[in-house]
């Protein structure tokens, strides 16, 4: 076989695509816009060798402080954590029961006109906008400390995250059980709770329970703002050096998070 | 007596292409009719407008004396409630089960809908009268099972039983067997048959195979690129007559079907062959 076998005309050359391409403008200013956002950051966070290992050194104090873990509070802890739980289920709940007419108006098949989808969307958009510890802080002033206002907070949350995967769901579902129960001669409702919740039930279900994980996360952190839970226990002995003490609220935290993800997932894996 | 369906004059769009370019037909009561035609030639959207589910742009559409073309609201609803549908996709409720889909069929009646209907409500005469369209059915011990658990057949037939449950005058089946195998299509086609003789109801049915269409059908209407070409009684056609719906320009969009040998159109074409292709097809 020679090399002149596989030769092109000049007509066909001109097609041969180069071994580089120019990124199109678009990429460019995207990439330099970027750029400078990174090497600005960088300089602000004043990194530096000698504060990087004075960090490793502090972080080793901590540990050293917080060893062994002082386990003479486990009981309040523990009823701290209790609360946590309680609020990301009692949130959760609410959240999702609220989700579910949220995401009707939201989606494109089941809201009855454009302008009730048009303000359902933007609720919705604003819900999750605004983040979990902005919320607590606004029903701490609302409805004053403890765990009602981190109920509140959550179930904001919940509703940003959930009704929105729960409408994206909705959309996404085969047309052709609606269709047929709409041939039937059945109503919008019966055809929404008869064809498409039932179509869409085992990922709302997934859904749902991510919104169990991502509450109780959220729930741990709400106490920082006085909003109830183990988050107060948590911000207390930092703030008194008491770093034993922390370490065993941060040990309770994470067994916890891990046994709810545990179950969630498993839950998960026999619904769909 | 009043025709059942009624087709006068009608024009559909979808963008640039021109589904429907202008039919007129009307079936006659009691009566099987067979619609024929290639993939793409505009049947299903007929089905669909049939059925108020698409609207068309010119021209009236009778279903059991209604203009379903210009019905909206309850009187959409209550022309609906008399007029069944089968479809290719049997398109049950997959999560709920056999029993549920059945009662499904009873939406139409009630004015409270799914309250009167959902199976921990529904009186005793409805949850009486599904458990007897299952068993006209032959799959009464399915009923507490899934509805995706079941067979493409069994599916069908719990689609008849929702049918039947319904009670309509008038069915339209489309393209009731395109994605069954043949011979659970023939058993679907027999039962569906059977069940449409015995409540006396009228059928349009849409075939791919002209067999069946034969067979089955009383009167055949063929339709070739969004018009319609035969209208007959089924006993003054051949098979042989109907082939040329399905040569040179049959679709609506343009697009031509891959040439098929004159042996191979001659032949009964199989429900595989069909389905496979018709997915992205406007029609």
């Amino acid at each position: 076989m020679t090399r002149d076998e596989w030769k092109i005309e000049p007509k066909v050359a001109v097609y041969t695509p180069p071994r580089l391409s120019s990124p199109s403008v678009f990429t460019w200013v995207i990439l330099v816009g970027f750029a400078a956002f990174f090497i600005q950051g960088f300089l602000s966070a004043d990194i530096s060798m000698a504060r990087l290992t004075q960090g490793v050194g502090n972080l080793g104090s901590f540990f050293a402080q917080a060893w062994p873990p002082d386990t003479s509070r486990l009981m309040p802890i523990a009823r701290a954590m209790l609360e946590t739980v309680n609020m990301a289920l009692v949130g959760v709940t609410f959240g999702v029961i609220l989700s579910i007419p949220f995401a009707l108006l939201c989606s494109v098949n089941t809201a009855p006109n454009l302008i009730v989808r048009w303000i359902a969307r933007m609720i919705v958009a604003t819900l999750r906008t605004i983040p979990d510890l902005i919320w607590a802080l606004i029903f701490v002033v609302a409805v004053g400390l403890g765990p009602l206002a981190g109920i509140l907070a959550i179930i904001m949350d919940t509703i940003g995250f959930c009704a929105r995967f729960f409408s994206e769901r909705f959309e996404e579902i085969a047309k052709g059980p609606s269709e047929a129960l709409s041939a039937t001669g059945a109503g919008k409702l019966s055809v929404i709770f008869g064809a498409i919740i039932p179509e869409a039930l085992a990922s709302l279900t997934a859904t749902s329970l991510f919104g169990v994980e991502k509450a109780i996360r959220s729930a741990v952190v709400l106490g920082l703002v006085g909003a109830g839970g183990i988050g107060v226990e948590l911000s207390t002995s930092m703030r008194m050096f008491r770093y034993d003490q922390a370490l065993t609220i941060i040990l309770v935290i994470l067994v916890v998070v891990i046994a709810f993800e545990q179950v969630s997932s498993a839950i998960r894996k026999r619904v769909i | 007596m009043k025709a059942p369906i009624s087709v006068a004059g009608v024009h559909k769009h979808f963008g640039n292409i021109h589904v429907l370019r202008g039919l007129d037909f009307t079936t006659r009561e009691g009566e099987g009719t067979v619609l024929l035609g290639a993939n793409g030639c505009g049947k299903s959207t007929l089905m669909r407008c049939l059925i108020g589910l698409e609207r068309v742009d010119a021209g009236t559409l009778k279903v059991a004396g209604t203009p379903i073309d210009k019905a909206r609201g309850r009187l959409l609803r209550k022309t609906r409630s008399r007029v069944g549908m089968v479809f290719q996709r049997f398109n049950l409720v997959n999560n709920v089960s056999v029993f549920q889909n059945v009662l499904y069929g009873a939406l139409g009646r009630h004015p409270l809908g799914l309250l009167r209907v959902a199976k921990p409500l529904a009186p005793r005469s409805e949850r009486d009268r599904a458990m007897h369209c299952l068993a006209r059915v032959g799959l009464a011990d399915k009923a507490n099972q899934r509805a995706d658990t079941l067979s493409g057949g069994q599916q069908q037939r719990v689609a008849i039983a929702r049918l039947l449950m319904q009670d309509p005058e008038i069915v339209l089946a489309d393209e009731p067997i395109a994605s069954l195998d043949p011979r659970a299509g023939r058993e679907v086609m027999e039962l569906l048959w059977e069940v449409v003789r015995e409540r006396g109801m009228t059928v349009l049915c849409t075939l791919h195979q002209l067999d069946i269409a034969l067979e089955y059908g009383d009167h055949i209407l063929g339709m070739k690129a969004g018009t319609i070409q035969v209208d007959a009684p089924a006993r003054e056609l051949t098979a042989d007559q109907l082939q040329s719906l399905y040569q040179g320009a049959v679709r609506v969009d343009g697009q031509q079907p891959v040439t098929r040998s004159e042996h191979e159109t001659a032949a009964p074409l199989s429900a595989a062959t069909y389905s496979s292709n018709r997915e992205g097809a406007p029609a």
